[in-house]
């Protein structure tokens, strides 16, 4: 029990500092309060994206965002000013904020380990089947134009 | 050679290629450094917050900038008036830093720095340096006839970001 | 001087950010070629030549590092500047990169203005051009 509360720590961990940097950076997304860590989503529609991992360590990296969120993400990565974002491209800019997260995080995690990342699936307007039963800990990231809900779950590793 | 000082809130504009534009006690505020090396306008914003809709009554409008998002629009549209050719801009900033007082704001050095980038990279335009972050404080003057854009902090060497514009800052 | 670069990345998302970045730099860009993976960048570079190809890691059917071992035994293609756009920031990684003798290693997430250096760096002779639109 030591150990999977000791995984679940350094997968928290790894994404308290992984989400900042990564929305920061390239989302130009701050966070406006503490993060809650234990905080599941809510029920109801929200996008969702996956990134699953092999090698060093196995598991997968998800994220959650409603659609207001996800459209102003998608706004500020594409530098998009007097259009609204088309679904593809929502899918495709929160696909690539999972993807980032997932490799920044791991990059912290084992930086001596060697990692395959899979091509995100994303889904928009989609009900997450218990949110609250996941084998991991949520964290509520808030940000200025909503909620992020960031979970990575480690299975095992070498 | 005049010194023009730009208080906190605050934008001005070098009129006289002679001048320098001088704002001091930048805490979790930025400076946001404009020059054309060419028509030799330059431009420096003090603001204090991201975005003015955290404001209510008419303070946005009545300080507008005080905000990164009223204020930066403000700054390039003057220098564009004076002659500056944004294609020719030389972009710079500073401040930032994490303060024990935030005003009730998190982070709000932070934030003001993500506001200011988030505003730059949708107006396409691309910053020549900058110097953020840290726990101090910082006083900037940008020269308008050379562009030099150098940040002051006490017990500490003088960074010319003109001349080393890489970025510059401490991570907190 | 312009210079024609190509992106190769499974994420059209990706590829907008750093065409856009490409473009603000004032970078003077003649053409554009992007490749959804590295099949794809190979086919595309049949019959032409780049002057800097940027890829990532990541992607289905040829990865990144197929595409630049592929490109090091073309004797046309092998001394085009490669820079690696990758979230993998292990050590592994970047040694088995260096190995394949990459240009550049960008590890994401990364600023616009970082990308922009250095594709300078990569690039002799890529200088600003004047940007028409104007904004703000």
């Amino acid at each position: 029990m030591s150990e999977v509360n000791s995984l679940h720590e350094g997968a928290s961990a790894v994404c308290l500092a992984a989400v900042p940097e990564v929305l920061e950076t390239m989302f130009f997304e701050s966070i406006a309060e503490s993060p809650d860590v234990g905080s599941p989503p809510p029920s109801g529609a929200l996008d969702t994206s996956r990134v699953d991992f092999e090698g060093s360590a196995r598991g997968y990296l998800v994220l959650a965002s409603p659609s207001s969120l996800s459209i102003s993400l998608a706004e500020a990565f594409l530098a998009l000013e007097d259009q609204c974002p088309s679904a593809s491209d929502i899918e495709f800019v929160l696909g690539e904020l999972a993807n980032m997260l997932c490799g920044s995080a791991l990059g912290r995690f084992q930086p001596d380990g060697s990692f395959r990342l899979s091509t995100p699936m994303t889904h928009l307007a989609r009900t997450l089947a218990e949110p609250s039963q996941t084998g991991f800990d949520w964290i509520r990231f808030s940000l200025d134009n909503g909620p992020l809900f960031v979970g990575l779950e480690l299975e095992a590793f070498e | 050679m005049g010194l023009v000082v730009v208080g906190v809130g605050d934008c001005r504009h070098a009129l006289d290629g002679s001048d320098t534009l001088v704002t001091y006690a930048l805490g979790s505020c930025i400076a946001v450094g404009i020059w054309d090396p060419v028509s030799k306008v330059t431009g420096l914003l003090h603001f204090m917050l991201p975005e003015s809709r955290s404001e209510i009554g008419a303070s946005a409008s009545e300080h507008p900038y005080r905000y990164a998002d009223t204020g930066t629009p403000l700054l390039f549209r003057k220098a564009y008036e004076l002659g500056a050719e944004k294609r020719r801009l030389q972009v710079y900033l500073a401040g930032g830093a994490s303060v024990v007082d935030d005003g009730g704001f998190f982070q709000v050095g932070k934030r003001n720095h993500t506001a200011i980038r988030k505003l730059l990279w949708k107006a396409g335009v691309l910053v020549h340096g900058e110097d953020v972050g840290g726990t101090y404080p910082r006083t900037v003057r940008l020269d308008a006839s050379s562009g030099t854009f150098v940040i002051s902090t006490p017990g500490k060497v003088d960074i010319d970001l003109k001349a080393t514009p890489s970025i510059h800052g401490a991570k907190d | 001087m312009q210079k024609d670069i190509m992106i190769v990345d499974d994420s059209p998302a990706m590829r907008s950010f750093i065409k856009r970045t490409v473009v603000i730099g004032g970078l003077e860009m003649r053409r554009c070629l992007e490749a959804g993976n590295g099949e794809e960048a190979l086919t595309l570079l049949r019959n032409d030549t780049v002057d800097v190809i940027l890829t990532d890691f990541n992607m289905p059917v040829m990865d990144g590092e197929q595409l630049v071992q592929n490109l090091r035994v073309d004797e046309r293609l092998r001394r085009v500047p490669v820079i690696v756009i990758s979230t993998d920031s292990t050590r592994k990684r970047m040694l088995s990169l260096q190995s394949l003798g990459v240009h550049g290693y960008l590890c994401k997430p990364f600023t616009p203005e970082r990308l922009a250096r250095m594709l300078c760096a990569a690039v002799p002779g890529w200088r600003a051009r004047e940007i028409e639109e104007s904004f703000l």
